[in-house]
This record gives C-alpha cells, structure tokens and sequence, in this order.
C-alpha cells in the first residue's frame, strides 16, 4: 500500500490498459463503487460532514442548534485546556513516531534473519495489536501502579527508585507513550519486515564487494531501499498517533492535572461530558485541518526524498 | 387434602392464565443506573425479585460506569429516545434539568403514599430539589467517614478515633511508623522509610471532596448565589488545603501518590481511612483475613462539622414513553419501600423506619455515617456541574486538586487559578 | 565474531524481546488466577501459589459474558464478510477500472482518515434512532461497511497484479465481474486476509459506539460488558472493584483474537505485509 509516484503511475498506467477495451460509457464501474458508496455516505461522510458543520454551531444535546459562526474557533484561543490538548498531542506525537519507527526498524532488521525462531520472535511481537484498547489500559495501568506495579518492582531490583509514573504530571505521559508502544510496535514491525525481504540479497552482496561495513550496508542499501515502506509506516503511524483516545482515556482520563489531556480526548469531553458539540466539532475540525497538513508535507518530503534517490 | 389439591390446580391455572394474558402485554420499562461495583448485583437481584411480582411488567436494567452511562443516555434523548428511569447523583439533577432531559417529580410526590416527605430524613428530601421544585426521587446517600483499625490504634495506645484536628494530629503522629519504630518529630525519623502510614490521602476526585468538607468546615462558599461566579474565600481556601497537603509532605501521615486506598487500609500499610460507606461490606469481607476495624464520623478539623457527601435518586426523562410512567412509578415506589435490601451495597438508608428498625441497629459500622447525616455537604448542584466537577476529565477542581497532593504545588496560587476558571466557565453562555 | 557467538547473542536478544512483548499478557493471565488474598500481598510471583479460577466462575455466572461473546463473535464476522464484498468492488474499481470523478472520490473518501470518529458519533446516532435501529444487531454490522481502509488496502493489492492478465481474459469476452471474481480474487487471498483480521479486530475491539447504540444484553458487545467491571483507574469506582475479576474479564477478552491470531498467524502476517507493501 505505498502511496509513491511510481506506483500510482503505474496504476494510471494499468488501468488505463485495462478501460482501453473495457470502454468509457460503461457502468459498470459505478455499480462496482455504488454499494460501497451508499455505506460511505451514510455512516461515514455524511456524519462527518454533519460534526464538522455542527462546529459552526452552539448546540446542547437536545436544543435546536444555533449558528455562531466562528465563535467556538475564537473560543479556542482562549482555552487554556484546548492549549494544554494541543501541548501534549504534539509532544505525545513528537516521542511515539519517532519512537515505535526506530523501535519497529531495529526489531525489524533483529527479526530479517533467516534463522529458526524467527517466526516466535514475530508472533510475540505482533500479539499486543489483537489486543482490544480498553484491556491493554487496564492491564498496564495495574502494571504502572506506583505502588503495587510490575514495572516499579523490577526497577527496585535495578536500585531504581518507585517511579510515580500515572500518578505524576511528569511522567504519565511517559505511561502512556510506553503502553502505546508497546501496544502497536508489532504493526510496524510486520510491515518493515516485509519491506526487508523485498530488498534484493545482491544489493548487499554488491556493497559487501565495495568493501561496506554493516553501518554502510545499512545507510545506503536499507534505508533508501526502504524509503516507500518507511513513508507509509510513518504516515500510518502519524494518524494514529494524532487520534490518541483509548489508553488515555482509560489510563489517566487526562490527569494528572491536564498533563495527559490529548486532543481525540478532550473533543470527546467538550462533546459528551460538557454536552458541548459545537465546541467539541470545532477542535476536531482543527484537528482534521492539522492532520491533513501534516499528510501533505508528508508527501511532498517524501517525493522530494524518492526523487533524490532515484 | 383434596381440596388442597383443587386449590392448588385452580391457583396454577389462575397463574398459568395470568402468565398468558402478561405475555400479550407485559410493559418493558428500562432501567439505567451507574452501580459497577457489587451494588450492581444487588440492583440486579432487586429487579428481579419485583420482575418476579409483578408479571405484568419487565424491567431491564442496565448498569454501565455512570460517565459512559450519561454520554449514553445525552445521545440517546439527542435522538429523542430515553431509557423510563435515569438513576443519578443529587448534584447532578441541575445539569440534566437545564438540559432539558428531566422532568419534575412534583406531581409523583404529590400522588405517591411511599415518597411523603415525613418518612424520610429531612437532608435525602431537600437534596432532591432544584430551584423550587423537586426533580428526582431519593434512594440513598452516604458520606465520608472514618474507618480506622483497632488493633493499630491499640498498639498504638490510642482510647478514641481522632474527632479534632488536635487529636487527630497526635494520632498521626502516633500512627506513622518507619521502618525503624520511629515515629515523625522523633530523633532519627526517616521519612523515606516509612512502613505505615496514619491515613490515605486521595489522588483523584476524592481529594477535592475532602478538601470541600474542610472549606465547609471553615464556613465557605464556593459559588454564588446567583451561580455566576466563583466566590471562594481564598484564605479558607488556602487553609483546607494545606491541612491535605502537610498531612502528605510536612507530617508524613499519608503516603504520597497512593493509587489504592482500600487495599492499603485492608492490608494494614495505612492505619486510618476516610472513604464512604460503600467500603463497608469489603471490610466485612477482609475480617476473615483478620481485619479489625469500626467507623467514626468524619473529624470535625476546623470550627463546624461537615463531611463530604452525595447519594442516589431516581429521575424521570423527557423523552421517555409517557404510557410507562404509571408502571415506572410503580417500580420506583416499591424500590423506594424496600430499599432495605439495598442497604447490603454499603448505602446509607434515609427513611426514618429503616433507620430505627431494630434489623438497622444490628449492621456494623454504619450508625456514625448516619449520625453525621446532617451535616452532610454536597457540591452545588448546577447547570454546569461536569465542567466544574467531572472526575474524569481535567476540569478544575480536579487539576487543582492534583496539583496540590501530587505535586506539592503552592496551594494559594491553585486556589486562586481555580477559582479564575472556575468564573470563566459559569460566566460563558 | 564467530558465527556461533552471533547466534547466541542473536537468541539471547530474541529471548528478550519474547518476554518482554508477552510478560504484561502473562502478569494478566497469572493475576487473574490469583485468589484476591495472593493479589494484593506485595512482590512478584508469577506462578500463583494456590490458582484459581473463582474470578472466571463469578464473571461468567455473574455476568451474560457468553452472550456478551457471542454478541461480540457475531457482528464482528457479518461485519466483516460485508466489508470483504464491499471493499473488494470498490477497491477493483478504483484500482482497474476509469470512471469519472475517480480521483477526487478517492482522496475524499481516504481524507475521512483524518476526520475522528468521536465527532461522528452523534449523527451517526440520530441516523440509526430515525432508521429505529439502535440496539440491535444491524447498528453494530451496518457503520463497519463505511471501512475507507479496507478499499484503500484492496486497491494498492489489485494494482501490483500484472494487467496482463485480466487482458487475456477480457479478449476471451469475460465480463467484468467474472475477471474479478475467477482470476483476481484467487490471487487476493494475501489482501482478502489482511482486510478481513483488520476489520475483525477493529469491530471486535470497539467501544464508542457500541456503548452509545446498545441498551439490552442481547446486543452488547464483550468491550461494553466487561467495561462494567474492568477497574478503570483505581480509585475511581465507589466500592470495592476485585482486580482479580477485572483481570480475568480482561483474560475473557484478550483471549478470542489471541487464539483467533495464533492459529491463522501465517496468513495474517503475509496478508498484512504483502498488502502494505507490494505497491
């Protein structure tokens, strides 16, 4: 599922072989699309549509919504708590991508190997992600207990002090980047181990003859090889992370204090707990304009780089 | 004995009629409540037994967190549906009346032989009304006591459970012990070391309760009259909050961070704790592994008595099918006569018969939670309640309270925040 | 280096990750077997000393989890066939055949990636009132139909197979429809798996909306049941909440997609990575 040039090319380039004799008045196309389609508009696009207009509006569950205009986006600027959800989606964002790209690649090119084991090494890692949210927020919520927890009786034997970790306005996050990772490493991991076996064993072998070392093989065989698979896994895992909910909603509800408030969250606060659905649409509609951005330089980044190696 | 055989023929054919005629119209009323803890299986049990009684009528009911069970039931009056009775908190009444999901019980009141107003403790009653009018039904309340173990107090040398802050103090000085024996102001006291503590102190919503009952007991007031305004007295304040707090960091009385207050009491790692009523039947429970508590009202700290407190009614929606309403009713006034069953949750019952029943004098721990009913205090019931109050979300009683016991933060400065946001958010539309 | 010393700091490191993926599932599985007693003393055992399984008695009793599984088991399955039939149309058609408005269709439809599903909850449950569909099966199946990653995930598949041929084919006078059905979708299995554990666990493991849209224990969902007696951050819930039950319920939960994925693992992985990556 890469999103590159060349592929996409090569879709136009494919599908216009296939329409040549199909011909362009046909229909069938559209009853192909059509049944998909109404499921699409239905549950999907028109209730989309519907939430981000509705941030246009003042409306109470069952009160006849009103037009305000940008009202609830002015609003905004002076919520502090909207600044804090800001604040601590980026940094949530800034740590996890980087941490489960690194994290999966290592665990990735560890488990490249053609050696018995292997597929145990890929199980395990990839079992957390059938896991449903709301368990793994329990589970590692016990396991971070301050008092009582897993992780804070082994750091004891290690000489570490008990880290507070929920119960911290400096560590929580930290909780809940952990458990994420955890969580979702294995995706990732199956992905660029896929990447890997595409990469032809004669590239190595041609740079194991120009005398490059495992750094070397890794910089300019690996890696630019990679580059379409790391592109979508970082773009998958930017998504994803932007629209952090469960495990902080499970974990901490936000807090302490707001240290643990994320963006996904507190839409959901304003929304349901407030009962205020205009304000809630209108910080998923920034939220939305946010992540398409970051989409687009994504992909102008990522073309830019695909460019320069080819 | 033939004619007990007729009898016994003509009843099961009466019944088996009965049962057929039900089947064609059996009204389903539907039942929400937020009791995920063992009082959900006694909720349960409860139903079943008048589903049982009256065949003519099903009640579902369906018991999910008490959050996720109000974003349920706004959604659903959104699409203009609503479960028949809604079972909530008294200071929430406020915020779902202004929302127009709730009606008035005025009328039921009037009508009803088991909800008069004499039958039941003058607070259970008032709690229920809202500008005026009554809007719910009282099934229970329960407050913040004190449970403290006996035999800590014994070792300890301690007649009495702490009742001022002067005796409270000196026995959180003689309750906290560190590893060494030692206890705090003692030569040599280690606090890093400490192996038991005098008391819990709360690092959630709880922590904000108690601090509300000390600013009570200081004779504050935390919103307006007109409910436009913070107006918290911010010495009082102050001075509430930083009992808490020193009790964590200056008197090492309670543990910094604790996630677990009940476990720890029942593991004996703290000597005292303040918690509800609804902690009774795990104490019941932790006796076989040779627990030995009882309770005491809630220390009266600062001048006038006051516990933190709350309890649960029975409101009826807007959007439910008005043709239920006589059966739900029904099912709310017999709940109501037979809520001494409920009792087995841990809930305080408020009708004066139960109470003085001989069945009541019998059940451990509870009577100094009903002694100190009167000075129960609940947080101000108003429209914007889950802004101000909501435990699961960071508004700013709970970023306030976080802030002062699990950062050791500068307590005036969060008062003062709090009380800031606190304005902003009733001053909005 | 030699060759066998690698191996063995290769093992030692697969040991590692091993246990470190698998011990938070195991602490669950062990505590969840602990009588409460054993729970909440103090230290690390990982074997309880005297197991039990008085935590699955009391949910299961106590509790409709059976019908809360099958709830659960069922939906998630019709959701998922009807995801396959769906996605795999649409998916064809956007990856093979021309249409107008394809393009900007398709970005429109891949841009609802971004919008949360949280703002969609709403509308979504004033649709399924007015329709006279909340509470029953159908409002559970039904929203999974609109998956935008399955048709994007079956479009990247069909456009790495060759073109050639569906053009031998179609010169044989096949339809459309056939060409699909008898030479691509054989080849599709990789992308038919990876779509349809992706759905099954998405369906499997959602909550939102499964707790807004259901009312009776007929219909709900295992994540809704059990999220009556998971201890959502301690201290939060007045009155006793066991860990023990709140471990075994998430046991209860864990275990269908764990066994579901230990026995068809090879497909998934292969489904998942050759879908992801054969562009």
């Amino acid at each position: 599922m890469r999103i590159t040039p060349s592929a996409a090319h090569r879709g136009e380039a494919t599908a216009a072989q296939a329409t040549k004799s199909l011909g362009h008045h046909s229909l069938t196309p559209y009853l192909f699309i059509l049944p998909f389609l109404v499921f699409f508009v239905l549950f999907r696009f028109g209730p989309s549509l519907a939430g981000l207009g509705i941030a246009f509006t003042n409306w109470q569950a069952v009160r006849p919504p009103q037009f305000v205009g940008f009202a609830n986006f002015q609003a905004m600027l002076r919520d502090p708590l909207f600044g804090a959800a800001f604040t601590n989606t980026i940094f949530f964002v800034a740590i996890t991508v980087p941490a489960l790209i690194i994290i999966s690649l290592g665990l990735a090119i560890f488990l490249n190997r053609a050696i018995r084991g292997r597929s145990i090494g890929r199980l395990a890692v990839f079992m957390p992600y059938v896991v449903m949210s709301t368990v793994v927020g329990v589970v590692w919520t016990w396991i971070l207990d301050k008092d009582f927890g897993l992780m804070n009786a082994y750091l004891n034997i290690f000489g570490i002090q008990d880290v507070p970790w929920l119960v911290s306005e400096s560590t929580a996050l930290f909780g809940i980047i952990i458990t994420t990772v955890w969580w979702t490493v294995g995706y990732n991991v199956v992905l660029f181990l896929a990447g890997l076996q595409d990469i032809p064993g004669e590239l190595y072998e041609a740079a194991r003859i120009d005398g490059a070392r495992a750094w070397a093989q890794f910089r300019f065989v690996t890696l630019p090889m990679l580059a379409p698979t790391t592109f979508l896994v970082v773009m998958l895992t930017v998504i994803n992370s932007f629209q952090v909910f469960d495990q902080a909603y499970v974990m901490t509800g936000g807090g302490p204090g707001t240290s643990t408030l994320t963006l996904v969250q507190y839409i959901y606060t304003t929304s349901f707990q407030f009962q205020k659905f205009g304000y809630g649409s209108a910080i998923a509609m920034i939220l939305f304009v946010l992540l398409v951005l970051v989409a687009f330089i994504q992909i102008r980044a990522y073309r830019q780089g695909y460019e320069g190696v080819e | 004995m033939r004619k007990l055989a007729l009898l016994i023929v003509v009843v099961g054919l009466l019944a088996l009629t009965g049962a057929v005629a039900a089947q064609d119209d059996v009204v389903t009323l539907e039942f929400w409540g937020g009791w995920t803890g063992p009082d959900g299986a006694i909720m349960q049990e409860l139903v079943n037994t008048y589903n049982a009684e009256n065949p003519g009528v099903q009640v579902n009911l369906t018991v999910q967190a008490w959050s996720p069970l109000f974003d349920a039931f706004i959604a659903a009056a959104s699409a203009g549906s609503s479960p028949d009775i809604m079972a909530m908190h008294p200071q929430e009444t406020a915020m779902f009346v202004n929302l127009g999901l709730i009606e008035p019980v005025t009328d039921i009141v009037a009508a009803s032989e088991v909800f008069q107003q004499d039958a039941y403790v003058e607070k259970a009653w008032d709690l229920q009304n809202y500008q005026g009018e009554m809007v719910a039904l009282p099934l229970d309340l329960g407050l913040h006591g004190l449970y403290y173990n006996v035999d800590k107090f014994e070792e300890a040398g301690i007649a009495a459970p702490p009742s001022n802050a002067e005796e409270f103090l000196e026995a959180a000085r003689l309750l906290t012990v560190d590893a060494n024996g030692k206890h705090p102001g003692d030569e040599g006291f280690d606090p890093a070391n400490i192996v038991q503590y005098a008391i819990n102190m709360q690092t959630n919503h709880h922590a904000f309760y108690q601090w509300y009952a000390l600013y009570n007991q200081l004779g504050g007031q935390l919103i307006s009259d007109d409910g436009m305004s913070c107006v918290m007295d911010l010495d009082k304040a102050t001075q509430a909050w930083q009992w808490l707090q020193d009790l964590v960091y200056v008197n090492y009385a309670a543990p910094q961070g604790q996630t677990d207050y009940a476990r720890d009491f029942i593991t004996g790692r703290t000597a005292m704790l303040i918690d509800g009523p609804w902690q009774i039947p795990a104490m019941i429970a932790a006796e076989a592994d040779g627990l030995n508590w009882d309770t005491a009202a809630y220390p009266t700290i600062f001048d006038q008595p006051a516990a933190w407190g709350s309890g649960h009614n029975f409101t009826f929606p807007v959007y439910a099918d008005p043709e239920k309403r006589d059966e739900a009713i029904a099912f709310v006034e017999w709940l109501g006569a037979n809520s001494f069953d409920w009792l087995a949750s841990g809930q305080l019952p408020i009708r004066h018969d139960i109470i003085d029943s001989p069945e009541f004098a019998e059940l451990k721990g509870r009577q100094p939670f009903v002694d100190m009913l009167p000075n129960q205090v609940l947080l101000p019931n108003i429209p914007k309640f889950s802004e101000i109050f909501a435990s699961n979300a960071p508004t700013p009683m709970m970023v306030m309270a976080q802030r002062i016991i699990l950062e050791n933060a500068d307590v005036r400065t969060e008062v003062e925040n709090a009380c800031n946001t606190i304005t902003s958010i009733l001053s909005m539309p | 280096m030699s060759k066998r010393t690698s191996r063995i700091v290769w093992y030692a490191g697969l040991v590692f990750i091993v246990v470190l993926a698998l011990a938070p599932l195991v602490w669950m599985l062990s505590t969840s077997l602990k009588p409460e007693r054993e729970i909440i003393s103090t230290g690390i055992r990982w074997i309880p000393e005297s197991p039990t399984i008085e935590h699955f008695t009391e949910i299961f009793t106590k509790r409709p989890m059976t019908q809360w599984m099958f709830n659960s088991l069922f939906t998630a399955t019709a959701a998922t066939i009807l995801v396959l039939v769906l996605d795999t149309l649409a998916g064809y058609a956007f990856a093979r055949l021309r249409f107008r408005g394809r393009g900007v269709l398709f970005i429109i439809i891949l841009s609802m990636l971004f919008v949360p599903i949280q703002i969609t909850i709403i509308p979504l449950f004033i649709l399924f009132t007015r329709l006279g569909l909340t509470d029953t099966y159908w409002a559970l199946i039904l929203p999974v139909g609109a998956n935008v990653t399955g048709v994007f995930l079956m479009r990247q598949f069909f456009l790495s197979i060759p073109a050639e041929l569906e053009e031998a084919a179609r010169v044989d006078g096949a339809s459309t429809l056939r060409i699909l059905v008898s030479i691509i979708l054989p080849l599709a299995r990789p992308a038919l798996t990876a779509v349809a554990i992706l759905t099954f666990l998405f369906t499997w493991n959602s909550f939102l909306w499964p707790l807004i849209v259901t009312r009776s224990d007929s219909v709900r969902t295992l994540p809704v049941g059990i999220a009556q007696f998971l201890s959502l951050r301690p201290g939060m819930v007045q009155g006793q909440m066991s860990i023990g039950q709140s471990m075994a319920g998430a046991v209860a939960a864990a275990l269908p997609p764990i066994i579901v994925f230990i026995v068809l693992q090879r497909y998934i992985i292969e489904g998942i990575s050759r879908t992801g990556l054969k562009g």
